[in-house]
């Protein structure tokens, strides 16, 4: 089995991307913060992005208290074998487009990031 | 009576030099007339000045004297300006004058000197001081000296209750002669103190009459200690009522400033609640988002749990169909051996009849495998059933509309804030938040010094009963051996009595007389037939009344104008001071034929009236028709700059 | 004060004289109105008390030798 990551680390320019989000008032953590770019890059089917120079900010237990995160990446991707890796290489992804939303929103519109999630083409058809 | 020969003015206003304006001994209306902003108001306020020592600005302001100096005679380097007023005054001959000399800058102190002369006879600063107030008591100067553009004061007099309308109250009281009497009460007063004093005295004296006169005395001293409790506590009720006047009308005057501070309050306010409301909705949020980040993903898990339970469902069918082949084939077999069908126990022919019991299409592997595909699925299933298991996201959603909304308003509202405090830049606001701040310990100090006033009033009739009840026993224990100083006592008290009754029926009298008067005047200067007359209050105000009985409850400016003229008019018939009546644009808002109605009646209101209007408010032709030999004499006052207006005679 | 103004008062202060079923001399009123409307805008009274005094004295004794 190959051997998953132990800590969740992040680029310094979405390290910056975090500080905004939480100064921005909507996130207690900066730890929420990361937890919901991860979503919204599963959601948008990003494709990760491996090896970056990335500075540790949790450890795994920290990250995933009650292993919510490591569900979702198995009901997304269920042969994924170091879900915690994927997770990293996720919440960098979910940053950059946070940090592109906020750029041109300037703050987080919950309703703007919701409705560009891309529904499914059964969706598409109906809608 | 008051008369007023001439006025001499130098360096005043905008009188360069020296100037002067005669009258005339004859009784009529003289008119002054001239373009806006010549000089008419500060020929009423040099009248004002030489006769009480002050002058008056918009709002009824004192004003400091210096500003009255022509500015370009003091840019030229003069320091002098004043104003002469020659007078008669029941034929003796009376001058005041009034010498101004400015400081330097930047104090500009002023230094005024005042003289007067009595029948060619100096006067000196005392006598001076005496005759001023005799022949024009500041409190009733307004009902000489007329300017029509403070009719407001006018108005306070229909409020019963309002200590303007008091103060003006009084002022009419005092040209009337009331004060006559009320002094007459107050002397009579102290002369029976003085008596009664002389009377104790006598009496302890005598064996028969010491007990009662010590306890007299006693009462008599406590009473004296009351009374001056009660000088004292009237002082301060005036200064007090003073205090509050003065505040309701800095209040008055700065009801812009007020509703501007009011405002702006009121968005400090709304920045504070809504700032409030906004750090709940973010705390909010930062909790629901703990759980939120799952949001984005939620569709997709939902479609995933959808097909999940499509290939379970098509599983169970697959299986449920595997299922009823195999039943069918083992019965099938079974019929075959028996002959018989074991379900209907019917004869069966089954030759030819394949037997497969549905084994053939098992497969262990693919068993195991459907198997593992299950309890994955199942595994999955419940995983997204968990992760689905929370809040959605529509309360986020609403919260923070509701912050961009709360946003939107906080910028509006510190934009009001910052033109309120832009256009509270020029005016007084430290002084009104001194006014308002003081008002209520004011009004609150002013209604306790009057319930301590009332508290006082009542120990002392009950002291003065005990007085009186003493002085019967005096009387009795003295019998017929009446002292002179009782005498003179019970005769000052009677006095005293008689003066105190009258006040009441001379108000009275003289009110009725003011209300016909007044109602005469109303009705000639008035061109609204409807108006029966005028009716008179406590205060002195006038209501109109209609011929229905009814009071005219809405009136116009041009109604008040006719109202505070007919009110002049009808003191100046009943006053015990009788003297010129000066009226200063009184036309403002009339039209012609109330104009016309006021002209005819202005050589009635007085003997000598002195009308100043500026050009266009008056006809002049007109006005020489209506009044004819009334008119006296017509003065221009003419512009030579800005500076320099000249009165010439027409 | 006006004369007429004067003559009103007297004739006011003699009819509540002869409600109030006081004597009074006539004259004893006059005189104090006089007095009073002499001094009717002078702050310091003393002068029109001593003139009162006077005259009530001059009265109560007339009144005593009737």
């Amino acid at each position: 089995m190959t051997d998953d990551r132990q800590t969740i680390g992040v680029s310094e320019k979405s390290g910056s991307t975090l500080e905004a989000l939480v100064d921005a008032g909507v996130f207690s953590q900066q730890v929420d913060a990361a937890k919901l770019a991860l979503s919204v890059a599963l959601a948008h089917g990003d494709e990760p992005v491996e090896s970056q120079e990335r500075t540790t900010k949790w450890n795994v237990g920290t990250f995933d208290q009650n292993g919510d995160v490591r569900e979702l990446i198995l009901c997304f991707k269920p042969e994924c074998q170091t879900p915690y890796r994927e997770a990293e290489n996720l919440v960098e992804c979910g940053l950059r487009r946070l940090a592109e939303h906020l750029e041109s929103h300037g703050q987080l519109d919950l309703e703007v990031l919701l409705n560009e999630i891309p529904k499914s083409q059964e969706e598409d058809a109906q809608g | 009576m008051l008369k007023i020969r001439e006025i001499g003015i130098f360096n005043f206003g905008p009188y360069r030099g020296k100037q002067q304006l005669i009258l005339g001994e004859k009784d009529g209306v003289t008119l002054v007339y001239g373009e806006n902003m010549r000089g008419k108001t500060t020929l009423l306020n040099a009248i004002r000045f030489a006769l009480i020592g002050k002058i008056l600005g918009r709002g009824e302001r004192t004003l400091e004297p210096y500003r009255l100096m022509n500015s370009s005679a003091y840019s030229e380097g003069e320091r002098e300006f004043g104003v002469a007023l020659l007078m008669e005054n029941d034929g003796e001959k009376i001058e005041v004058r009034r010498r101004c000399t400015v400081g330097e800058e930047p104090d500009r102190k002023l230094k005024i000197d005042t003289t007067a002369f009595v029948a060619d006879v100096p006067q000196s600063q005392a006598e001076t001081n005496d005759l001023l107030q005799q022949l024009m008591p500041e409190e009733i100067s307004r009902f000489f000296l007329f300017d029509g553009e403070l009719l407001q004061q006018y108005e306070e007099l229909l409020m019963e209750e309002s200590v303007a309308g008091e103060q003006i109250r009084e002022a009419i009281e005092q040209i009337l002669g009331i004060p006559v009497l009320l002094n007459a009460r107050q002397d009579l007063g102290e002369v029976i103190e003085r008596f009664s004093k002389a009377e104790t005295r006598e009496a302890k004296k005598n064996q028969a009459t010491e007990k009662h006169a010590k306890n007299l005395e006693a009462v008599v001293e406590r009473v004296k200690e009351l009374k001056k409790d009660r000088d004292k506590l009237k002082e301060q009720e005036q200064d007090l009522a003073d205090k509050k006047a003065a505040m309701d009308n800095a209040l008055k005057r700065s009801s812009k400033t007020q509703a501007h501070m009011a405002k702006l309050e009121q968005a400090e306010e709304r920045i504070v609640a809504i700032d409030a409301k906004c750090d709940a909705h973010k705390e909010e949020i930062r909790d629901l988002m703990k759980v939120g980040w799952l949001w984005p993903a939620m569709s997709k898990l939902r479609e995933m749990e959808s097909e999940i339970l499509v290939a379970m469902e098509t599983e169970a069918q697959k299986k449920a169909a595997a299922n009823r082949a195999r039943l069918i084939g083992e019965l099938a077999k079974e019929a075959v051996e028996v002959g018989k069908c074991p379900v209907c126990f019917q004869e069966c022919e089954c030759d030819g009849l394949s037997l497969g019991d549905g084994s053939e299409n098992e497969d262990p592997d693919s068993e195991a495998s459907d198997r593992q595909d299950e309890a994955n699925r199942i595994r999955q299933l419940s995983a997204i059933k968990r992760l689905l298991n929370h809040p959605d996201s529509g309360r986020a959603v609403t919260l923070m509309e509701e912050i961009m909304a709360i946003v939107a308003e906080r910028a509006g509202l510190k934009q009001d804030i910052k033109d309120i405090n832009l256009q509270l830049e020029s005016e007084d606001v430290e002084e009104l938040k001194q006014v308002q701040a003081n008002y209520g310990p004011t009004n609150s100090a002013l209604s306790e010094c009057r319930r301590a006033l009332k508290d006082n009033n009542r120990q002392i009739d009950e002291a003065q009963s005990s007085v009186n009840a003493l002085r019967k026993r005096l009387r009795r224990a003295s019998g017929s051996n009446q002292s002179e100083e009782m005498k003179r006592r019970e005769l000052a008290e009677a006095t005293r009595s008689i003066f105190e009754k009258s006040i009441g029926r001379f108000r009275d009298e003289l009110r009725d007389r003011i209300e016909a008067d007044a109602s005469a005047l109303f009705k000639k200067l008035t061109t609204e037939k409807q108006f029966s007359g005028l009716r008179i209050n406590a205060n002195y105000g006038l209501e109109i009344m209609r011929d229905d009985g009814g009071v005219q409850e809405l009136r116009s400016s041009g109604a008040e104008h006719i109202v505070a003229l007919s009110l002049v008019g009808a003191l100046q018939r009943n006053s015990s001071l009788t003297g010129p009546l000066f009226i200063d644009s009184p036309f403002g808002r009339l039209d012609a034929e109330h104009r016309k109605n006021v002209v005819k009646a202005l050589p009635g209101m007085a003997p000598q009236v002195v009308l100043l209007v500026y050009s266009d408010e008056l006809d002049l032709q007109m006005a020489r028709t209506e009044l004819g030999a009334s008119l006296l004499a017509m003065h221009r006052l003419e512009r030579r700059t800005a500076t320099h207006t000249q009165i010439d005679a027409n | 004060m006006s004369k007429s103004g004067q003559i009103d008062i007297l004739v006011i202060a003699c009819l509540e004289r002869d409600e109030l079923g006081l004597s009074v001399p006539n004259e004893l009123l006059a005189a104090v109105l006089r007095i009073e409307e002499a001094n009717v805008s002078i702050s310091n009274r003393s002068k029109a008390l001593q003139e009162i005094e006077a005259q009530v004295s001059k009265y109560a004794s007339e009144a005593g030798e009737d």
